[in-house]
């Protein structure tokens, strides 16, 4: 998985809803002056109007491995389709992979590390998805895959926000901020973003994984401002925390995450969520790897992805890591700098977390 | 042929703009094709490798050619495109439709060894032709997209693989239910033995998996490195050499099958990735992920290196019938002749 090839073509996956604006912005990409030439696989040919001599139609075939490991599914249409492709790759410079608004993203995901043929020839470069402010929050309670498209993604477009109060805004970015943690918010009306901040990310180069998170070490927006998502370090007391709900807004009002406790009607509401954790003394490098192999190796299947970046003991370095699903990548890059607080943090975003578990295998891998 | 030791070769080395897809020889007009990723066809004298140019025929213009084979008479070649084109091509330049599937892609193309019959396959379509060209039957019935073919030795059954097994089709018009082999993985290419007793497949998972056809017993082969898709049988059907490791795995297919033996591993080097016996003597042809060529030989588990095509995996590789010519070709199009009897 780490495999870096400087023949490797970036892929941009583009998911989201059918009416959340994807089109709106799979046109921009192939129309606008970026210098760049796109191949686009997309899933609903007739549907779509655009204008491309490289459009090949897919048909979302998702196949299990059978290789004992449940949650390791790949889309055999893709693996085929690259491999056409790349036999003129001399035409294009990067593939955008369009996936209908039902799609599971994982199995997407994990073709570019599963399948040896897809990765010495392309590269996942960042999971886009594009929302709507208006209608996310009635998607994320009937649809299981509105959240994992959320989950999966490096980078969100929260489209349509012309379309909602400031308020319904905030509470729409708090409800992402709960699920997924990492991924960079955008907010437009037409799907009104720079191109650059969509294309050529790298959200899967162990490389560039800081350069993408600028607020990934920084610490959360205060209690009671949007987008504040409770974690270890919002100050108090997390077992007395189910008892002592006061700072969570009410309904309605900015910033409100809805919880257990908010009392109405969640059967289909989010169940994933991300859990962060951090340590500011060194971790032991073999006891971090049994942990996390271990913990990947059983969970797996619900941890969608999780990234993080360490202070290993021993090593000037940092260590960056990521995975999806149970496939996971690590490599020691740049050296710690002298102005850097030494602090490792790592993030998982996954279904049904047990954040305390979570912690306490953490804090095991103190060196 | 001599001893190993003694074997001595010419080769003619090209280099094209386009990765080769698939090589062929029209036997009968004695010209090799070489099917490139741009659309095209190179064509080469494979008796007079030495020709001053290559011809080409823009097949499948503004498309990638994506399979194709020699035509069953034997001065044609005959292939299928992303533009959802099967064509067949006379070495002399003239083509003709065979088949069209607007917005799929042609993957798949083979033509039964006795030249009777052809099938290309669409997505989940598999489309049945004469070996004038005429279509006898359509079918649709597959679970997913089609991701090989194969014709049994006497040309009468297709073989079909796809998501969860192998679908056997009879070479006829009438509607008929297909005899499924199933095994849950993703199958990739299939092969018939020419004794016509097994159907192999290479699977996702990097296996190879067998069906012995007096029985349908499962037989299932591990241990590859990657997925072993290039399959390609000694003519007594005795044996089957399989890329898809760091050496030809060729397993001894005499009796109930290889299931359980060892196999014979030849021509170590980079990462086999096509491979091709040879039609008259116990040698087999690989070729590897560097370009290397390489020639091993089952009776005593020797082998040689050949030539270098290209520095790019080595994509297709081929016999002329009387096993005098090989022609191969590599995914960054580079493409070669070695004679076998100018140099000994």
């Amino acid at each position: 998985m780490s495999q870096s090839f400087e023949t490797q073509t970036p892929v941009t996956v583009l998911t989201g809803y059918l009416g959340a604006g994807k089109t709106t912005l799979l046109n921009r990409i192939l129309t606008e002056q970026h210098g760049k030439k796109y191949a686009v696989i997309i899933n609903e040919f007739g549907e779509i109007g655009i204008d491309n001599d490289l459009v090949v139609d897919a048909d979302e075939e998702v196949f299990e491995m059978n290789n004992g490991c449940i949650c390791c599914t790949v889309r055999g249409d893709l693996i085929r389709i690259i491999d056409g492709l790349m036999k003129r790759k001399d035409r294009f410079d990067a593939i955008v992979v369009e996936t209908t608004g039902l799609a599971d993203p994982g199995p997407v995901a994990q073709t570019f590390f599963v399948d040896e043929d897809v990765a010495r020839r392309a590269k996942l470069d960042s999971i886009v998805t594009v929302v709507d402010a208006r209608h996310l929050p009635a998607r994320l309670k009937d649809s299981r895959e509105a959240e994992e498209q959320i989950a999966f993604a490096d980078v969100i477009i929260l489209n349509k926000t012309d379309l909602v109060t400031p308020e319904e805004l905030a509470e729409v970015e708090a409800r992402i901020r709960a699920v997924n943690r990492f991924a960079q918010i955008h907010r437009a009306t037409r799907c009104d973003v720079p191109l650059d901040k969509v294309l050529d990310r790298g959200a899967f180069d162990l490389n560039r994984i800081l350069d993408l998170e600028p607020d990934f070490l920084k610490a959360n927006p205060p209690h009671g401002e949007p987008g504040h998502v409770h974690d270890e370090h919002c100050g108090h007391d997390h077992h007395d925390h189910h008892h002592d709900h006061h700072h969570n807004p009410p309904h309605g009002e900015p910033g409100h995450v809805h919880d257990e406790h908010c009392g109405h009607d969640h059967i289909h509401d989010t169940t994933v969520h991300s859990v962060s954790l951090s340590a500011d003394t060194p971790l032991d490098a073999r006891k971090f790897d049994a942990w996390i192999s271990e913990l990947l190796a059983t969970k797996g299947q619900d941890i969608l992805r999780s990234k993080g970046i360490l202070d290993l003991k021993g090593s000037d370095k940092r260590f960056v890591f990521q995975a999806v699903h149970m496939i996971k990548d690590g490599d020691f890059q740049r050296p710690w700098r002298g102005d850097e607080k030494r602090v490792s943090r790592i993030v998982f975003i996954g279904r049904d977390l047990d954040a305390e578990a979570l912690q306490k295998g953490f804090e095991a891998c103190r060196a | 042929m001599p001893e190993a030791t003694q074997i001595g070769f010419r080769a003619y080395l090209w280099q094209f703009k386009s990765g080769v897809v698939a090589v062929a020889a029209a036997e009968q007009a004695g010209v090799a094709g070489f099917g490139l990723g741009d659309g095209s066809i190179a064509l080469r004298p494979f008796d007079d490798p030495q020709a001053p140019s290559t011809r080409r025929l823009i097949v499948h213009a503004d498309a990638a050619l994506l399979c194709m084979a020699a035509g069953p008479d034997g001065s044609s070649f005959i292939s299928g495109g992303d533009d959802g084109r099967l064509i067949l091509s006379t070495v002399e330049g003239e083509a003709s439709e065979l088949a069209a599937v607007p917005r799929k892609w042609i993957e798949q193309v083979v033509v039964a060894d006795n030249g009777s019959a052809i099938a290309y396959s669409a997505g989940k379509r598999v489309g049945l032709l004469s070996s004038a060209g005429q279509q006898i039957a359509i079918f649709e019935d597959h679970p997913s997209t089609v991701s090989g073919l194969a014709f049994n030795p006497k040309g009468k059954r297709l073989a079909v693989s796809h998501y969860g097994g192998v679908s056997l089709w009879w070479v006829k018009a009438e509607a008929q239910q297909p005899k499924r082999l199933n095994w849950k993985s993703s199958h990739l290419t299939v092969t018939w033995s020419p004794d016509g007793k097994f159907i192999m497949t290479a699977t996702q998972e990097n296996e190879m998996h067998g069906w012995r056809l007096s029985d349908a017993a499962d037989m299932r082969m591990s241990g590859y490195p990657a997925k072993p898709k290039s399959f390609s049988w000694s003519r007594d059907g005795r044996w089957l050499a399989t890329s898809g490791a760091e050496v030809v795995v060729v397993w001894d297919c005499k009796g109930k099958g290889p299931m359980g033996s060892k196999p014979e591993e030849l021509s170590q080097g980079e990462l086999v990735t096509a491979v091709a016996f040879h039609p008259r003597h116990g040698l087999v042809a690989s070729g590897h992920a560097d370009g290397q060529l390489k020639l091993g030989r089952i009776a005593d588990n020797s082998s040689i290196d050949l030539e270098r095509v290209g520095t790019a995996p080595i994509t297709a590789l081929h016999w002329t019938a009387d096993g005098r010519y090989l022609l191969a070709g590599g995914e960054e199009g580079a493409a070669g002749i070695l004679d076998f009897e100018a140099g000994s």
